[in-house]
């Protein structure tokens, strides 16, 4: 029954993705058309730079379309039963626990990195991630004290061999 | 003669490797490789990436050297968490659970592990003496392989990847692959220098470098998976004998060498890598197996030839990584970026720029056996308490060494944005269930594949006759329109449906004249 269940998300998640191909394909189709063709050089016009990605954007919204084709005869606008809409799936326990991930690796990555010395970003990062799963976020919650303690010091030790091993073994100079 | 030789170069290349700093590394890249391999997440592709950072300063044989060890002991190590958990530590063990996973809850779990140890052995000698054998006489099929031939064979490798990697529907395996060759055309391109979808970014004229897309793809996406999962796994024990006894190993010799030669086979196949050698391995064990019922329920022949399966196709996929620069597996092609960065330059110009280099190969990968079988048959009880690390300390960690990583190598902030954008996407593409392989093979044959094909029609100033009259073009050209009609469902249908009728045919005409 729940494979039944899944496979209705991923046709109607196929059907997006199917037109997201064409879109795409088309785009690129587009762009590789509009590639100088150089017959001022002698270039033959089918070895010209745009020839395989012209050759790839239309195998993509073929593919594209068989795909979308493919999902809709399967289904993928019939309604999705209750628990299988995206309100639902939005107060799953996964995804808020999926959703933090990324938010904390992206705050570290696109925010903190930059902003704070690599060390400081880096021990910050992993105690943060540390507390919020171990406590916040975790089906058997360490006690906070205990957790964070063990965090602080698990997240400067990390920081600290990192950019030592970097910056003094490979002489990379940390952002 | 040409054997004397080989042995001589292999000799060669075991006293090269018989040097205090060597035998080291041996030791640490493997033991980092099985702990990697153990941990569910962490893979041996990413292993292999990861460590590309932190080897491009040693000496390139010595990287070589330690990324082998890497790649070998996380496919090995993958069997740990595969027989405790019941999750495979990395996707090459799948199989492994099948039958690991019962023999430890029927309180065998250590014994299971040295079943998977000295049967990890055999598939590594099996794909070695492979390796050894048919490499070189590939490379010398290689040198009459011109242009036509290479942009068949890149076809014919992305075809057939996106189909054996996604059995089930190979529509989103071309897709897969279709993306991965259009990442590959970013960047300039080498015969009229011009630059295709840049964008105006000075970045990307470059191109989208392998390892960084890698780490994300198989690092991030992974930690993403891992750490939105409720629940962590529990971790069986394992209190029994772990050194199998020699009959259990010669009683199903027969299997072994067959599955050690299945899995060379489905390694020389361009991007289809370990977790499909030990499924058709365990497939094909099963059909020939006097024992079809243990199957499932912790069978050691089961057992023996998953892994087997699995380790046979890391020296099969490199095979075509040192005679053609064709990635075997995905981790081999971050060996194939690997060796670049350290001017070793593969293909057919390998066995006469450097013709020891593949012997040397050759004796990486024994060392690395050696290795395994060592820490398999005397620590296997040490080592499962790295699955007592939980991922909430683990995954940053790794993440950490994922944002690191790809910095390292060039330095600039540019290559960390890549690897998070192939997390992320890697992430959202494996969850709609499109396979992996693919891409990552796209990345790497996307240039052959253009500057084959479009300098093939330069050199005939447009005429596309060579890349169908050719003998082995043709025969290249051939295999590779088959396997797409017969990946297209009513295609295959119908040959099916051909071929019982021709059974019926037979059936009825050796009735007719007895």
């Amino acid at each position: 029954m729940e494979m039944v269940e899944d496979n209705k998300r991923l046709t109607r998640a196929d059907l997006w993705t199917g037109i997201v191909f064409i879109l795409l394909g088309l785009a690129v189709v587009y762009a590789a058309w509009a590639m100088p063709r150089l017959e001022s050089r002698g270039v033959h016009p089918f070895a010209a730079p745009g020839v395989v990605p012209l050759l790839l954007g239309g195998l993509l919204t073929l593919c594209g379309s068989l795909l979308g084709w493919r999902a809709l005869r399967g289904g993928a606008l019939h309604r999705l039963p209750a628990e299988q809409s995206m309100r639902y799936l939005l107060g799953m326990v996964e995804t808020r626990r999926l959703l933090v991930m990324v938010a904390l690796t992206l705050g570290y990555t696109l925010i903190l990195i930059g902003l704070v010395p690599f060390w400081t970003a880096t021990a910050l990062y992993v105690f943060v991630s540390i507390v919020v799963f171990e406590h916040f976020l975790s089906e058997t919650p360490r006690p906070l004290a205990r957790c964070a303690s063990l965090a602080a010091l698990q997240a400067v030790l990390v920081a600290l061999v990192v950019t030592v091993v970097f910056q003094a073994g490979f002489l990379v100079r940390l952002p | 003669m040409f054997m004397l030789e080989g042995l001589g170069m292999l000799g060669d290349g075991i006293l090269h490797f018989l040097t205090p700093l060597s035998l080291f590394n041996v030791a640490w890249a493997t033991l980092l490789g099985i702990v990697i391999g153990m941990l569910p997440g962490l893979t041996a592709t990413m292993g292999v990436a990861l460590l590309v950072t932190l080897t491009y300063k040693m000496p390139g044989d010595q990287a070589i050297l330690a990324l082998i060890c890497m790649y070998v002991g996380a496919i090995y190590g993958g069997s740990r968490s595969a027989i405790l958990l019941n999750i495979p530590g990395t996707p090459a063990s799948a199989a492994t659970s099948l039958d690991g996973f019962p023999l430890a809850r029927q309180g065998k779990a250590g014994y299971a592990m040295g079943l998977a140890t000295t049967s990890s052995a055999i598939g590594t000698i099996v794909g070695i003496i492979c390796l050894a054998v048919f490499a070189p006489l590939l490379a010398e099929l290689a040198f009459d392989f011109g242009t036509y031939e290479f942009f068949w064979l890149a076809a014919f490798g992305m075809v057939i990847s996106g189909q054996l990697t996604s059995v089930n529907d190979p529509l989103k395996g071309y897709i897969a692959g279709i993306l991965g060759l259009l990442v590959a055309m970013i960047g300039m391109e080498s015969l009229q220098a011009y630059h295709r979808f840049t964008f105006g970014v000075p970045q990307l004229s470059g191109g989208i470098d392998i390892i960084p897309a890698m780490v994300g793809a198989f690092g991030f996406a992974e930690i993403l998976s891992v750490m939105r999962r409720r629940f962590d796994a529990k971790v069986l024990v394992s209190t029994d004998r772990v050194i199998p006894h020699f009959r259990d190993v010669w009683n199903y010799r027969r299997t072994a060498i067959r599955s050690g030669i299945i899995g060379t086979f489905v390694g020389v196949i361009p991007g289809v890598g370990e977790d499909i050698g030990s499924w058709a391995s365990y497939a094909a064990a099963r059909r020939a197996s006097k024992e079809k019922e243990k199957f499932g329920k912790g069978s050691y022949e089961g057992l023996t030839a998953a892994e087997t399966g699995n380790s046979a196709v890391i020296p099969g996929a490199l095979i075509p990584v040192l005679t053609l620069a064709i990635p075997g597996s995905t981790a081999a092609a971050v060996l194939i970026a690997a060796m670049f960065i350290h001017d070793i330059r593969p293909g057919p110009m390998l066995m006469i720029e450097n013709p020891g280099f593949l012997y040397q190969v050759v004796a990486m990968l024994l060392f690395t056996t050696l290795a395994i079988t060592i820490y398999g048959l005397s620590m296997t009880k040490i080592l499962v308490r790295v699955l007592a690390i939980p991922r909430e300390k683990l995954m940053p960690v790794v993440y950490v060494l994922c944002v690191v990583g790809p910095f390292a190598i060039t330095q600039r902030m540019f290559d960390v944005y890549v690897m998070v954008f192939f997390g992320l996407a890697g992430f959202v593409l494996r969850e709609m269930k499109y396979p992996m392989a693919p891409i990552v093979l796209g990345i790497i044959l996307g240039t052959l594949l253009d500057t084959s094909l479009r300098r093939g029609l330069l050199l005939t100033n447009g005429d596309p006759s060579p890349f169908f009259t050719r003998p082995i073009s043709m025969l290249l050209c051939g295999i590779t329109v088959l396997a797409i009609l017969l990946s297209i469902p009513a295609v295959g249908r119908l040959v099916r449906r051909a071929f019982q009728a021709i059974g019926r045919l037979r059936k009825s005409s050796r009735n007719a004249c007895p």
